[in-house]
């Protein structure tokens, strides 16, 4: 099993994790500095910002969307999210 | 309308175009409102003594023009308790304007800009209603509650042995009835450090378990409350607005933060823990960070 769990199941089984619009992000950097988990990870190359650490990502959390002005900050559909957790759940207890 | 009872922190973002929407803010608010108080944070930063007297009987607003939230980290090196925080880019969202890049500001800044000093007006003139008890909530908040506890690294971290529901998102629903009322665990306050605003959900706003339900903020970060339940907002902590320590000195009782209607329950039970297996999840996750500081 995963070291890193939610609800039981093994953290990397959940695709919780900010996408960036690189259309509408200005590197700003403010979601990089406002993180506490590292999910993000500064670049030389085009892309100065990327996410790197996609399991550090707290499931649910979305707060640095809040920080993002040009809104370039997306996350899965919470509700498809939470039907996954569920039915990967029930597929563990059936095991 | 008066200003009195309150002083006005914008950030000092001179160099940011958010910050100077903030500039434009404060003094719009300032000119309408000319008892209201303007501290500057150049001045609280470096001669902090020169606002204490304000700070001590102001009811302080902030205005944070980025990230940083400078504005909220003087008011917390001020000691003083923040009334109302406001924050530039949630403005942005909200009022759906396009602020121009430049330091000038622009119509689409100063749109923000006018709907900020709106804000802190109507904050101003509202009436604060009476601090009527609600039923039950006095009782509640004085009940004992015996506590699982753990001891991690320095800190002694608290879970209630019964009658709480938990998401592993270290949010709290206990159920009254139809209603639950809904918080915070001790391990994120104590995470979270000194907490100083707490924003509450709007009442009304229905709110789906995992959902955002306020947020609350430290000089150290910015967190979410995500709720435990499905529900509608049915009323909120008042207390908070004017004592958010509640939430570090009591996060299981005089720390709650909304209540909720609550609309599946039974559903929303498959994704909680109850006390024992929290607790255990807690430790876990409180050995990891501080294995990861090491």
């Amino acid at each position: 099993m995963s070291e890193s769990t939610f609800m039981g199941v093994p953290r990397e089984r959940i695709p919780w994790y900010p996408v960036i619009d690189y259309t509408k992000c200005n590197f700003c950097m403010e979601c990089d500095k406002f993180c506490p988990h590292k999910v993000f990870e500064r670049n030389e190359g085009e892309r100065k910002l990327v996410v790197k650490n996609k399991e550090n990502c707290v499931v649910f959390c979305r707060a640095c969307a809040k920080t993002c002005e040009p809104d370039a900050l997306s996350f899965p559909n919470k509700q498809e999210t939470t039907a996954l957790i569920k039915q990967i759940r029930k597929e563990e207890e059936a095991k | 309308m008066s200003g009195s009872e309150f002083a006005l922190l914008p950030c000092n973002g001179l160099d940011k175009s958010l910050g100077q929407i903030t500039r434009a803010a404060a003094l719009n608010a300032c000119t309408a409102l000319p008892e209201l108080e303007l501290l500057c944070p150049m001045v609280c930063s470096q001669d902090p003594g020169r606002y204490k007297e304000s700070a001590e009987k102001k009811k302080l607003i902030v205005i944070d023009g980025c990230g940083t939230r400078c504005a909220t980290k003087t008011a917390a090196a001020l000691q003083a308790g923040i009334a109302l925080k406001l924050y530039v880019p949630d403005v942005v969202k909200s009022t759906g304007s396009r602020p121009e890049a430049s330091l000038e500001p622009g119509p689409g800044g100063l749109k923000v800009a006018g709907e900020i000093s709106r804000l802190i007006m109507s904050h101003c003139s509202e009436k604060k209603s009476e601090k009527a008890t609600e039923a039950g909530i006095e009782d509640w908040n004085r009940r004992e509650l015996d506590f699982l506890e753990a001891m991690v690294d320095k800190f002694v971290l608290k879970v209630p042995k019964e009658g709480y529901l938990f998401n592993e998102n270290d949010c709290w629903a206990f159920v009254r009835g139809s209603t639950a009322l809904i918080g915070i665990s001790d391990y994120l306050q104590t995470r979270a450090g000194d907490i100083m605003y707490v924003g509450h959900p709007d009442p009304g706003k229905e709110i789906s378990q995992f959902d955002e339900a306020g947020d609350f903020e430290s000089s150290k970060s910015v967190l979410q409350v995500i709720s435990p339940v499905s529900g509608v907002v049915v009323r909120i902590n008042e207390a908070l607005k004017e004592h958010p320590e509640l939430l570090n000195e009591d996060p299981y009782r005089r720390g709650w933060i909304a209540e909720l209607r609550l609309t599946q329950l039974e559903e929303d039970r498959e994704l909680l823990l109850e006390s024992e297996a929290y607790f255990k999840n807690m430790i876990d996750k409180a050995q990891r960070e501080i294995a990861g500081r090491h």
